[in-house]
């Protein structure tokens, strides 16, 4: 295998050790989640290392068993996530662009809505997820077109050392929130199966002070934000020999939820709801030797939205399918130069009420990579890629990345890469009846980035990575919505937004036979800007874009003994304008959030206790203007754990 | 670094070039008053302009502009109340010591003092109000985009009366003698007529689709404007309607399917229409055919119009990119541009107090 050769001759290069040692992270402390033998998934076949990257693995993911990927990503990630609140609509800004320029793959499908372009990641469960990968800029290429902002792969693997493997775990918290999740997991070396069920309701009518209604503030229940969400993935992983793997998962998961209004509108009872049910499913064929990986993959996904106002008589039914076709070759043509080429194929159908009449698009995409390693310090990575839209090519996508190891005996690593990508309107953009608009041109951007890694350790005891990446990124031609000559609002290709940034990261661990302490940090200043004037009067020029905070951090801290797991999360959240002339903001905010857990092992079972106490400063604070936030909340959850693995790891 | 006197003159001159420039295309631009709590002395005369704000946003307001001292005043309503208007306040009314600030998105019409801009009462209750109208001492109606009714509200203790049932949306009102003719707009094609003293629907004159806009005339003639429909639905138009035998007694067409025109305001002497249709359209109420040509055109999108009573100055909302602080330009009644002032998030509506 191309991955076990590699790891083998310790070249492995460094920033994908230094996003394995999330994984060492959880070595002996965690035995449910272990490093795997043989990765199944996309991003093995040529790990970019040139781009920046977060990984977030399967230890990390743990600790947000009850959570959404929404909140997983905010805590670990330099993504900004905005977010109405638990179940509430939560969509990503990367480096200052929009949610619809944040791609998702989930195991090398992309599953973006493709009327609203965006993903609402409170639907996704953590807890069916094993790994997750963030892409920033341009290394999404390899993936997907048109991740202006950055991509966020979700991946599912298996554990051949598993034989048997369940998971009963209860939540209960505040706010009437009951959050339950079941796993069963069995099979050898050869098959395994994997079901997991999850199922998230809350009343969240968490009380809140509004100073919004009337002279004195009110203390103030939030009504109308429930929500339930429900939902089974099932995989089926088979290795009839050592060369070939089969893989079917199949995703099904239905949301109710209520949408609240703002705090300066007097509520009506269930007034505005919105149901989102989705189907996916995919099958996945990988056959590889010492020189060749062959993936190949077919999925089809269908999702239903119907969104309800019964004030405004609205019921708009909104039903997509999508049809996705990829293979993916990798070749190792010499030992120091692998190639990387794949086609795919997407075809999406939607039926709206929204849409005069069926939309679709067809889209093919064709790209090819080379890297070269050069005396074992220097990757460099070449890309290109093309994308046919219904018959239509745009301009070709280009790349160019090169990872150097500065220091022969020191993980030190500079990176730097120059790309070009476009975003193709969505079918809304397109579509919609009335303003949509089919004469839009693709979003352009151009990115760079330059940065700096660095890992090492000492003693075996103490292990520690930083990182710094600067990064300049403009996208031409951004498209937005706004009234036009009649009135009804339509999108146009209407700004210029350039973005610069700096990223950092720091994460270090102590551990000790019976303890471990680690700590990890992120922080992010985006300056994104529009840059193009619509007309004299136009203030926003040179200004902020509204909701992308200039400054973002998060951190966490967690002591780990065998029994006992205490862990404190900070985040900061910059001031954000909400006009695009800068002259209004919401101010900034940090959040506390503190769990701890207590593990009980007898043999083969496992019994966790965990207390999870959100906001525990009771900050009052707003993420969305006039949207309250809850306070203090509580969240007690018992887990449960039987395993049974193959004593010892067959390679 | 020093400069020389050639530079130092040479970006003089530059400057100068620039200002001279910004200052051909804009006119004079009065700066907004953006003080603390800074509440104009006195309200009037003067111009009250409703920010709508951002649909859900929340972030609606009411400006001033002191015609006396060209000053403008923003935010007045948070700076009085020290807290939000409301989501999407939609118009206003004055009714002497009382303004009523009716705010769509949350339901409810704000009734505030009219010398300090203090709320002193709230109406709630209402589902998507849309326009105030006081009939007597007592009564006040409410027009409803989604109720399909029209509310009646005590004027004593500002609270509900009772609704009348119109099972359509209702906008726009005018009072004429005892009755009260009422635009049935979204979704629509009807001018509703209501008996003020039986308190009941009597009668509905069929219009084109979307009335979205009624004035009545110094002949005393009420005149409608339809934008035929979001969707296009028809060719749009404006119809002169004799408020007493119900007829209709004119039919302007417009030329475009897709034109979709609003805002039709009267000027204080009563004989000569504006309305927007991209720009800003003149017509004299003796007019015989619709006019094809702008009074003002610049490239704007305008927003929203107002014209003042007093002195016939056009006003005219532009919301930029609709996320910033809107500007109002002000014409002279033949066209040409006056000055603009900043006000804030989607300038909707012009309020004239004398």
């Amino acid at each position: 295998m191309a991955y076990l050769a590699k790891h083998k001759k310790g070249i492995l290069i460094l920033p994908f050790l230094l996003l394995m040692q999330w994984s060492s992270f959880s070595q002996g402390l965690n035995d449910t989640l272990e490093i795997q033998e043989v990765r199944v998934n996309y991003s093995s076949v040529l790990s970019m290392t040139a781009y920046k990257k977060t990984r977030i693995d399967s230890s990390i993911i743990a600790k947000y068993h009850s959570r959404s990927l929404s909140e997983l990503l905010a805590e670990n990630t330099h993504l900004f996530i905005k977010t109405y609140g638990q179940g509430g609509l939560a969509t990503s800004s990367l480096r200052g662009a929009s949610a619809s320029h944040t791609m998702v793959i989930w195991n090398g499908v992309n599953i973006n809505s493709s009327m609203l372009g965006q993903l609402d990641f409170s639907l996704i469960p953590a807890s069916f997820l094993d790994e997750v990968e963030v892409f920033y800029g341009a290394g999404s290429i390899r993936d997907y077109s048109g991740a202006l902002g950055g991509s966020v792969h979700l991946i599912n693997e298996p554990d051949w050392a598993n034989r048997l493997n369940i998971e009963l775990s209860q939540e209960l918290g505040s706010y009437h929130t009951k959050k339950s999740f079941v796993s069963g997991a069995f099979g050898n070396s050869v098959f395994q199966s994997q079901t997991r069920l999850f199922y998230h309701a809350s009343e969240n009518n968490f009380k809140f002070l509004n100073r919004e209604i009337s002279q004195d503030p009110v203390i103030q229940e939030r009504k109308n934000a429930s929500f339930s969400q429900g939902g089974i993935i099932q995989e089926f992983y088979l290795r009839p020999s050592s060369s070939h793997f089969l893989i079917a998962r199949i995703w099904y998961q239905s949301s109710l939820r209520n949408i609240p209004t703002p705090m300066v509108v007097t509520h009506v009872d269930g007034n505005e709801k919105q149901k989102d049910n989705f189907l996916r499913s995919q099958v996945n064929w990988k056959y590889y030797n010492k020189k060749i990986t062959v993936n190949t993959t077919a999925a089809w996904l269908y999702d239903f939205l119907n969104y309800r106002n019964r004030i405004a008589g609205i019921d708009s039914d909104n039903l997509t399918q999508t049809i996705t076709g990829r293979t993916d070759i990798s070749y190792k043509l010499f030992q120091d130069i692998k190639l990387n080429s794949g086609i795919s194929y997407n075809y999406n159908h939607i039926v709206s009420a929204n849409y005069l009449k069926p939309a679709e698009r067809k889209h093919i995409s064709a790209y090819f990579i080379v890297k070269k390693d050069i005396k074992q310090r220097l990757n460099i990575y070449m890309m290109a890629r093309q994308d046919i839209y219904n018959g239509k090519m745009i301009p070709l996508i280009p790349s160019l990345g090169i990872d150097l190891k500065l220091l022969r005996d020191t993980d030190l690593h500079l990176k730097a890469n120059i790309s070009r990508n476009y975003h193709k309107p969505t079918l809304n953009d397109l579509y919609w009846y009335p303003g949509g608009n089919s004469e839009l041109d693709e979003e352009k951007g151009t990115c760079s980035e330059l940065s700096i890694d660095y890992s090492g350790s000492s003693g075996g005891i103490f292990s520690y990575q930083a990182g710094v990446t600067a990064y300049r990124s403009k996208i031409d031609n951004w498209i937005q919505w706004q009234p036009g000559e009649y009135r009804y609002w339509v999108p146009v290709n209407l700004k210029e937004v350039l973005s610069k940034g700096i990223e950092s990261f720091l994460s270090c661990r102590l551990s000790h036979t019976r303890f471990s302490v680690s700590l990890r940090a992120n922080y992010a200043y985006t300056s994104a800007t529009n840059m193009k004037t619509s007309g004299s009067s136009d203030m926003s020029v040179n200004k902020q874009l509204v909701y992308v905070p200039i400054h973002q951090a998060n951190a966490h801290i967690k002591v780990n003994t065998v029994a006992f797991m205490v862990k404190y999360s900070y985040s900061y959240i910059g001031k954000r304008y909400v006009s695009s002339d800068n002259t209004q903001y919401l101010p900034s905010y940090q959040l506390g959030d503190l769990s701890i857990s207590y593990t009980y092992k007898k043999g083969s079972r496992k019994a966790e206790f965990n207390l999870l106490i959100e906001n525990i400063w009771d900050i009052d604070y707003q993420a969305i203007a006039y949207h309250p936030m809850p306070g203090r909340s509580y969240f007690l959850g018992i887990r449960y754990f039987f395993k049974k693995a193959e004593a010892s790891r067959r390679r | 670094m020093k400069m020389t006197k050639a530079k130092l003159l040479k970006t003089c001159l530059l400057i100068a070039g620039m200002l001279f420039i910004v200052g051909c295309e804009q006119g004079e631009t009065i700066a907004p008053d953006n003080g603390n709590n800074n509440i104009p002395r006195s309200f009037k005369p003067g111009v009250f302009i409703i920010n709508e704000g951002n649909f859900g946003w929340g972030n609606g307001s009411v400006s001033f502009f002191d015609r006396a001292d060209s000053k403008v005043y923003n935010h007045l309503f948070q700076k009085a109340n020290d807290r939000a208007l409301g989501d999407v306040p939609q118009s206003m009314f004055i009714m002497d010591s009382l303004g009523f600030i009716v705010v769509n998105n949350s339901g409810k019409v704000e009734v505030i003092n009219m010398e300090s801009f203090i709320s002193v009462n709230t109406i709630t209750g209402l589902t998507s109000p849309r326009y105030f109208l006081p009939v007597s001492e007592s009564i006040a109606y409410v027009s409803d985009l989604y109720s399909g009714s029209v509310t009646l509200v005590r004027l004593d203790d500002f609270t509900i009366i009772k609704t009348i049932e119109t099972g359509m949306s209702t906008e726009q009102m005018i009072k004429i003698g005892d009755e009260l003719f009422v635009a049935n707009w979204s979704g629509g094609n009807k001018i509703l007529v209501i008996d003020i003293v039986e308190g009941k629907l009597v009668d509905t004159i069929a219009v084109i689709m979307e009335p979205n806009s009624m004035v009545l005339d110094k002949h005393r003639k009420l005149w409608v404007l339809c934008s035929g429909g979001f969707l296009n639905e028809e060719m749009p138009g404006i119809i002169r309607i004799d408020p007493v035998t119900r007829e209709k007694e004119k039919t302007f067409r417009f030329s475009m399917l897709e034109s979709s025109p609003s805002h039709l305001c009267i000027n204080g002497s009563g004989d000569t229409l504006y309305y927007l249709n991209n720009g800003i359209f003149q017509m004299p109420v003796t007019e015989t055919e619709i006019p094809s040509d702008p009074l003002v055109q610049n490239g704007k999108l305008f927003y929203s119009i107002g014209i003042d009573p007093e002195s016939g100055i056009i006003y005219a909302a532009d919301a930029i990119d609709y996320q910033q602080k809107g500007k109002v330009f002000r014409y002279m009644p033949e066209g040409a541009l006056k000055d603009s002032f900043d006000v804030d998030i989607i300038p909707g509506s012009f309020v004239f107090n004398r």
